[in-house]
């Protein structure tokens, strides 16, 4: 006979369980070697915990290793510098801090995909304030790599509406063609994927946006392509391995953007202009 | 545990036989319709003869209305009225009406955060709770701490606190003297709904002082605030966000601060505890006695934890005017110093060069028999840095009485300049270093000399950004400062009006120069304090409400050594001495000295001076005597005895009497009473007890120096903070300390 | 005043007591900021101690060899009269 709060807990662990037909995924990302029920629903429980909690790629702290520790020498370029001025041109000179997050944007951007240890150590030496405040913005947003990302960073969505039209899915075909976990990069460093929040293409779910560092802080492009299947995206990621650049946005040739497919059905002519107001007269 | 003991006062109307039917008596339980209303309920106050006499603030605190009335104004707490000054927050208000709000992230000396939300109480024509330390309190507001919507906010924001907390009280050192558990003892329910996984964090190497439990963390930022405010050490930061949220220092950092020790006692959770301390007792076994650090010259208020003849731990004690409520890492760590290498048995080094434990009245016997063998003139007394008053009496009266006048202490140098008294006591006092906006700091480094000073300093800089000025070698400071030069010459400059600190100091309403006492080993001392003299005559610094021209002192002994006139010079008398009498006295140069001096050792440690000591006589550290001393700002303090002492040891002044006995030259005083009596008559603040004496006479009545300041750069006088005096250097904390936490 | 060159010799200390606000101890207040410098500069190794302490009866110490002390009250007199008490004990040791 258990007591009420072991039986609620109990129930709650098997209702993690059966909900792991939803979740095949996240077991298949940690596979559990005994697939033993119990186990089982301790590594779904233990997933569920681990998604719930942290989005972001890297630790709380930082471990040093040889590409990334405070000692390495790390300087915004000449062409990035005159950005950082312009940035801080922006912001009064008694809050310079406010720039740290484009600062860390660009300098993301710089190193292909993450910021280092040393990068935000420059940023408070430009910003002037302690380096631990730049670290707290950093672990803050989730968008800030912390660790290597590959150079082409793909980032599944993975809220509400994309996953109703199978997000789930797409995000697995790529980890199994690419061969990786969850935010591991691939061996030749050019993918690494990760998930997002809601980039407000509900309409064209599923979608995923690229983060291609290719090119340096300068070509630096961010684009999302929608409705995708998971052969598409296989499609994406091959093109992107050769270097093409694939068309942007949604990925089904019937849509025009976010229209339905087989063109607009509403909105097909110049808009009825507002009636009261005579615009020549102003 | 206030907090427990006020909710259990507020359950006493259920205990008393009071009929809960007569509905405005009752006024504690959650108000009905007719009793609840403050109209109500301060429309009763007055007329109702059974109502309780109006609140005392908490903690018995007084409260300081402006005198302007308009600057003050009127608040209702629970139904009563109280006057509070403007910019009061609710919490503050509360406090006043003697209405302890249960809170975690707030700390009265720190910024408010707000994030905590235990703070939370119902204000009238407030849609949701308020958050009571953040909120002002607004004329006319009607504020209630006892009401069901307070209640339920208070067990829910207890409820969200202890979901992701671990399981830990039996294995936490906080048990016993923890927030959580007495406030959730006194707001919290008693059943928590929560059966999902608790997140489990890493812990950070903070150090050597600090453990670190991050999975016991509330997340509610004091430490972070004490860092970056109290400290002035920017380390640590919250990391992270939601649930996820570490605090920590990112990368692995140490926390070198010299402050560093306080995040314990400001951790209102077991997350950041002490580490030497950890898991060796509970606060409840432990008997506290209040009285005074003396390994440095603050003398900050602390209270001595012991459990039988052991000194546990060490813990601040609140003193507005001296040291707030923080202590250096070293007066808090220092206390495993007094286990080890500690002298409880007088010794008398044969002939072999071996030293024998012999009896008290042997090696007394001893002792007046060499005595009586040299010259008055070849005696020499030197006390040591952690000496008290008394014992610094009635050495000098013995010395004195055997016709030497050779009696001195560690540290004054060769010329102590005792005459004044406010040529070397910190004439602004520490609480009033608060007003001050130009610092000029003469060789001197706060940081590590007087934390407690430094920590003032820091405050005053950071809440009117008030300038600092440096002369010194290149040091590591904690605020903003300028480096203005590294020796006299630039105060030289500055005092002829060549320099352009001048313009600083000149426009500054409140300037303070503060020299270390490290300049009085110099050669040219009189020169140097007679051009910061003439200094604070240029810039006004001495007027007559405003004295900004001190000295930092540097060991807790040198203030009292100066008020009683041990004034002899080190040099000389160690040079012509015969017979050494070392009280305490570890750092003194005994290059000079003769290889026939006869070397007496009395204190508590095996230090230096032991190994050319020819007798070791035992006394008491400052833990188990009581003795007075007195602070670098004139303040006379009382240590109390928390341990008994160690073996056959006595107190310093008692072992003197007792020589002085044997010797022939008995001193005129046999019981502790007796030796302040008579200090009374030598220094009559020394008997003053916890109370600052200004000085009305100052430097000008001194005559002109002809000496001229000489180029020699000012030096470090503190090498390394962590081992400064006997105690400091026997402990082991302090060892790894120096070990791990010097920047070097 | 030549008893203040020799003071050193006879009186090994010299200690004034007295309050720092109380009118009774004015006399003994003038006294030292008008004669600290004069006598300080003629006897430069004397300890010449000032201790200021609220609610003290001004009072003149001199020390002497062996530890031998005498103490004069200065309650009352004239800073004139202080000299003159000065003066004597330095004559009696």
């Amino acid at each position: 006979m258990l007591p009420p709060a072991a039986r609620l807990a109990a129930r709650r662990l098997l209702g993690l369980a059966s909900a792991s037909a939803v979740q095949s995924s996240a077991r298949r990302l940690f596979p559990s070697p005994i697939s033993s029920p119990a186990t089982a629903s301790t590594a779904a429980a233990a997933a569920t915990g681990y998604f719930s909690r942290s989005f972001s790629s890297a630790l709380n702290y930082h471990i040093d290793s040889p590409e990334n520790s405070p000692d390495m020498p790390w300087k915004f370029t000449e062409a990035n510098m005159e950005k950082v001025k312009e940035i801080l041109s922006h912001y009064p000179s008694n809050y310079k801090q406010s720039g740290i997050i484009p600062m860390l944007d660009l300098a993301q951007q710089q190193h292909g995909g993450w910021v280092p240890v040393a990068a935000m150590n420059a940023i408070a030496e430009i910003v002037e304030v302690a380096p631990i405040r730049v670290y707290e913005v950093a672990t803050f947003y989730s968008m800030f790599n912390r660790t290597k990302v590959g150079k082409y960073h793909l980032l599944v969505c993975g809220t509400t509406p994309c996953m109703i039209r199978g997000s789930r899915d797409i995000e697995e075909a790529l980890l199994k063609h690419l061969g990786v976990k969850r935010n591991e990069v691939t061996s030749d460093g050019l993918f690494s994927v990760g998930e997002m929040e809601c980039m407000g293409c509900c309409v064209n779910a599923p979608m995923i946006a690229v983060a291609d560092y290719t090119k340096g802080s300068d070509a630096y492009t961010y684009n999302y392509y929608e409705d995708l299947t998971p052969k598409r995206v296989v499609e994406l990621v091959e093109m992107l391995r050769r270097g093409e650049t694939p068309p942007r946005g949604t990925q089904n040739p019937e849509r025009k953007n976010c229209g339905p497919a087989g063109g607009n059905t509403t909105l097909l002519g110049e808009p009825i202009p507002p009636p009261c107001r005579d615009l020549d007269a102003c | 545990m206030a907090f427990l003991a006020r909710a259990l006062r507020h359950s006493k109307p259920y205990l008393s036989s009071r009929s809960p039917a007569v509905g405005a008596s009752c006024r504690w339980i959650s108000p009905t319709a007719s009793a609840g209303s403050p109209e109500a309920g301060a429309a009763v106050a007055p007329a109702d003869p059974e109502l309780p006499p109006p609140r005392e603030p908490v903690g018995g605190a007084r409260v300081e209305l402006p005198s302007n009335p308009e600057d003050a104004l009127e608040v209702f707490v629970d139904g009563h009225a109280v006057r509070i000054p403007k910019g009061f927050t609710v919490l503050q208000a509360c406090e006043v009406a003697g209405v302890d709000i249960p809170r975690f992230c707030y700390h009265s000396r720190l910024s408010i955060a707000g994030n905590c939300r235990m703070c939370l109480v119902e204000v009238e024509k407030s849609p949701k709770p308020v958050a009571s330390c953040a909120m002002p309190a607004l004329p006319g507001m009607k504020i209630k701490t006892d009401t069901p919507i307070a209640k339920k906010a208070r067990e829910g924001v207890m409820e969200f606190l202890l979901m992701n907390h671990p399981l830990d009280c039996p294995i936490c050192d906080q048990g016993g003297e923890c927030d959580l558990q007495d406030q959730s003892m006194a707001f919290g329910s008693d059943r928590g709904r929560f059966t999902d996984m608790k997140r489990s964090v890493v812990d950070k190497n903070l150090g050597p002082l600090v453990k670190t439990v991050m999975t016991r963390c509330i997340q509610c930022t004091r430490c972070v605030r004490f860092a970056s405010e109290v400290a002035g050490v920017q380390d640590l930061g919250m990391l992270g966000r939601g649930s996820g949220e570490e605090i920590g220092t990112y990368v692995e950092k140490l926390m070198t601060s010299e402050l560093s020790g306080n995040v314990i006692d400001i951790c209102p959770v077991g997350a950041l505890t002490s580490k030497p301390f950890a898991f060796k007792a509970r606060n409840w076994e432990l008997k506290g006695t209040e009285t005074i650090d003396v390994t440095d010259a603050v003398g900050s208020n602390i209270r001595v934890d012991s459990r039988g003849p052991e000194v546990m731990r060490i813990v601040p004690r609140l003193n507005e005017d001296i040291n707030e409520e923080w202590i250096s890492d070293k007066t808090r760590f220092c206390y495993d110093g007094l286990k080890r290498q500690r002298l409880n048995d007088p010794m008398i080094r044969g002939p072999d060069g071996r030293f024998k434990a012999v009896t008290w009245r042997d090696a007394i016997a001893v002792v007046a028999e060499v005595l009586h063998q040299v010259k008055p003139e070849e005696i020499t007394g030197v006390a040591g840095k952690l000496s008290d008053a008394e014992s610094m009496m009635a050495l000098k009266d013995f010395v004195n009485k055997m016709g030497s006048e050779k009696v001195l202490c560690e540290g004054n140098g060769p010329n102590p300049p005792a005459d004044i008294r406010s040529n070397y006591l910190m004439n602004t006092s520490i609480a009033g270093l608060e007003k001050a906006d130009v610092f000029l700091l003469v060789g001197t480094q706060p940081r590590v000399e007087a934390a407690m000073v430094n920590a003032r300093i820091q405050k005053t800089v950071r809440a009117t950004k008030a300038k600092v000025g440096y002369i010194g070698p290149p040091a590591d400071f904690n605020y903003d400062h300028e480096h203005l030069g590294t020796g006299p010459q630039t105060l030289v400059e500055i005092a002829e009006g060549r320099h352009p600190f001048c313009s600083i100091l000149q426009s500054a309403k409140n300037p303070v120069i503060i020299a270390g006492a490290g300049l009085f080993e110099r050669e040219d001392q009189g020169a140097v304090f007679s051009t910061i003299e003439t200094l604070a005559k240029k810039f006004n610094v001495t007027r007559p409400d405003w004295n900004g021209l001190n000295v930092l002192l540097l060991h807790a002994a040198q203030a009292a050594a100066l008020d009683l006139g041990l004034v002899a010079n080190p040099t000389e008398s160690v040079k012509s001495a015969k017979f050494l009498y070392l009280m305490g006295a570890d750092d003194i140069n005994l290059d000079n000295l003769p290889e026939d001096a006869f070397v007496v050792y009395q204190g508590h440690h095996g230090d230096k001076a032991v190994y050319r000591a020819n007798v070791i006589l035992p006394s008491s550290a400052f833990s188990e005597k009581e003795g007075t001393y007195e602070n670098t700002e004139g303040c006379t303090q009382w240590t109390i005895p928390a341990v008994p002492t160690v073996g056959d040891a006595r107190d310093d002044w008692k072992i003197i009497r007792a020589l002085s006995e044997v010797a022939g030259a008995p001193l005129p005083y046999d019981s502790v009473a007796a030796v302040r009596n008579r200090i009374s008559t030598v220094a009559p603040n020394l008997v003053h007890v916890d109370e600052r004496e200004p000085c009305v006479i100052s430097a000008e009545v001194k005559p002109p120096v002809k000496q001229q300041v000489s180029s020699v750069p000012f030096k470090t006088v503190v090498e390394n903070f962590y081992m400064t005096d006997a105690i400091t250097r026997a402990s082991k904390i302090m060892a790894q300390c120096s070990a791990t936490l010097l920047k070097n | 005043m030549a008893w203040r060159a020799s003071l050193s010799r006879s009186v090994k200390e010299i200690r004034f007591l007295f309050c720092q606000s109380s009118p009774a101890s004015a006399p003994a207040r003038e006294f030292v900021k008008k004669n600290y410098a004069d006598i300080k500069t003629s006897n430069p190794s004397l300890p010449f101690l000032v201790r200021e302490c609220s609610g003290v009866e001004p009072q003149l110490w001199a020390r002497y060899d062996m530890g031998v002390e005498r103490c004069v009250s200065l309650g009352g007199l004239t800073e004139a009269q202080i000299d003159k008490k000065l003066e004597d004990l330095a004559k009696a040791g």
